[in-house]
């Protein structure tokens, strides 16, 4: 084989296999949510509080897990003590923001032209300074509360911090594992199939309604589709020598005019998407087998070597 | 020869998968933010729905000539600017590479974008001229479009030219995309349904959402801004930084570009 038809065969296998990559269906689907909520390192995840289970914790001894209830049990007693102080505290806040929110609504000001500003502007300057103030305390009282009820349960759970570690690990290992996903078919776009196709429909128009009573604007769309009227000119126009001239100047006018009508159809399109079966639909046709949840859920239970039997089981139930 | 041609043969076999491994075909924007932050928009008014100082404008109280005489002065601002801005650049952006050929095109854009503010002024001082005491209070919708599509021409230059510099096929606004919401309301959900999947109770595909649905609120408590709002989660370019500082280069009312040096 000669050199020039060995080159030659390599750009046509190129050619070929580049049009088979071309032809891959490039926007694929996933169930983000489902791939968080089912996630091996998740699973000891407490949606409430929001922190994971200690995993040194045994929770089918019976013995230790009494302990650690004791354990929590006294630490939530000295909890009790510190929170009623603090939420002594909370109330005063509340109580003074309370007053200063009555006396600042109450305020009717009035114009002072010998300062030529309002009466009270610096009284207003200063409350809303102290305002800002008491809402900052509220919210620093509110955080120690936070804490100090974290602490009880430090015996069973990780802390907030190292649950928010995870729970990144989590999300970075899947964005990895998506964006390879990605590569090997061919640089596809991974949408999550948890969104949908915002609707926006048009506001009622009040001036001129462009739809709906003007019957003319209704038919408009029809009298388009039957009009012979594209670049079309009577035909005086052509015969009559004298006005030949005007003929190619009159027919831009008249594609002009029908192009202007189509745009105003083509701006009407939004009021169609009422019509049933539209409604929120990212895909309208193709794509039903390009969801990728169950393959990206099969790798994450490979990794972590899921028991085979819960793995099916669970993919069994994804769509 | 025999080796050249397994080397062709593999090369053949693998150059193209490469190619289309390295790039993105994808991009996406925030079509919506990008409209919010286009100079025009700050002329937008929510309560009446029109931008303030063109055609669209329902005037009751001002003047028509008080309205006129205001346009004159903004509309020489413009004139100047304009004037200013070809003095900056219009001669002075040369050479034929890639920053170069940048620089001209948003000098290019910005010059069309102060030429539509003006013909904006022009046009609503012309309506106020002619109609006198301003539209029967509130002028047809249809004044609003040559606003609107002055934003969304700008928007779609920035995202073409971003779409042509990466070689993408496609760039998508993540703005039309919205969250489907649980078919239960949130109190109903069981908490930490999860739970009951991995003790290998029984559960059906609605339980499995359920389950989604409520991990995604507590990662959105537990991580604020992180599980958020994210349509595409794979394959494709965030142009939203790009498009933003690309849009501002191209529209801002100013004879000043940021990232052109003159010369």
């Amino acid at each position: 084989m000669s050199f020039k038809k060995i080159v030659l065969l390599s750009l046509l296998m190129i050619a070929c296999q580049s049009a088979c990559l071309a032809a891959l269906p490039s926007m694929y689907f996933v169930d983000y949510k489902l791939l968080i909520a089912l996630h091996p390192k998740m699973s000891n995840y407490d949606m409430v509080l929001e922190r994971h289970l200690r995993p040194d914790v045994n929770f089918t001894d019976m013995e230790r897990l009494n302990a650690v209830n004791e354990q929590i049990a006294s630490l939530s007693m000295s909890a009790h003590h510190r929170v009623d102080k603090l939420l002594l505290e909370l109330d005063r806040v509340n109580l003074e923001l309370s007053k200063l929110d009555e006396r600042m609504t109450g305020q009717v000001a009035e114009f002072d032209n010998q300062k030529k500003q309002f009466q009270g502007d610096n009284t207003r300057k200063s409350q809303s300074a102290k305002v800002t103030q008491l809402l900052s305390t509220r919210r620093e009282l509110d955080n120690q509360i936070v804490k100090i009820w974290d602490e009880v349960m430090n015996p069973l759970y990780l802390s907030r911090a190292q649950s928010q570690q995870i729970v990144e690990s989590v999300l970075e290992e899947i964005d990895l594992m998506l964006a390879g996903l990605s590569r090997q078919l061919g640089g596809a776009m991974i949408v999550d199939s948890d969104f949908q196709a915002a609707q926006l429909l048009p506001e009622k128009i009040t001036s001129a309604p462009v739809v709906g009573a003007d019957p003319l604007s209704i038919r408009l769309y029809q009298s388009l589709l039957q009009s012979n009227l594209v670049g079309d000119v009577p035909d005086i126009y052509k015969k009559n020598p004298e006005l030949a001239q005007y003929a190619s100047s009159m027919r831009r006018d008249i594609e002009q005019a029908f192009d202007r009508n189509i745009a105003m159809q083509i701006s009407k399109s939004p009021l169609f998407g009422r019509a049933a079966g539209l409604r929120g639909r990212l895909v309208l046709a193709g794509a039903q087998n390009n969801d990728l949840t169950r393959q990206v859920l099969e790798n994450i239970f490979k990794k972590y070597a899921v028991r085979a039997d819960i793995a099916a089981r669970i993919l069994s139930q994804i769509k | 020869m025999k080796n050249t041609f397994w080397l062709l043969m593999i090369f053949s076999l693998v150059l193209p998968g490469m190619l289309r491994a390295e790039g993105f075909q994808f991009g996406y924007v925030d079509g919506a933010a990008l409209i919010a932050m286009h100079p025009l928009m700050r002329q937008f008014n929510p309560e009446t729905r029109r931008f303030v100082d063109t055609v669209s404008q329902p005037l009751p109280s001002e003047n028509p000539a008080e309205f006129i005489e205001r346009l004159r002065g903004r509309l020489e601002e413009q004139k100047k600017l304009l004037a200013q801005l070809d003095a900056n650049y219009a001669d002075k952006l040369t050479g034929t590479g890639l920053a170069a050929r940048k620089a001209w095109w948003a000098f290019w854009k910005r010059r069309e974008s102060l030429r539509i503010y003006q013909t904006l002024i022009q046009e609503a001082m012309n309506q106020a001229a002619t109609q006198g005491n301003f539209y029967l209070n509130m002028p047809s919708d249809w004044t609003v479009m040559p606003v609107a599509m002055a934003i969304a021409a700008s928007v779609n230059d920035a995202c073409e030219y971003l779409r042509a510099g990466n070689d993408l096929g496609m760039v998508v606004d993540t703005s039309v995309f919205i969250k489907n919401r649980p078919d239960d309301e949130p109190m109903m959900q069981v908490p930490n349904g999860h739970w009951q999947i991995w003790r290998a109770e029984p559960f059906t595909a609605a339980d499995l959402q359920r389950a989604g649905s409520s991990m995604q609120e507590s990662i959105a408590r537990l991580l604020p801004g992180r599980a958020g709002l994210r349509p595409i989660v794979a394959g494709a370019m965030d142009l939203n930084p790009l498009a933003v500082s690309l849009l501002e280069n191209i529209t801002l009312p100013s004879a000043e570009l940021p990232d052109a040096e003159k010369r």
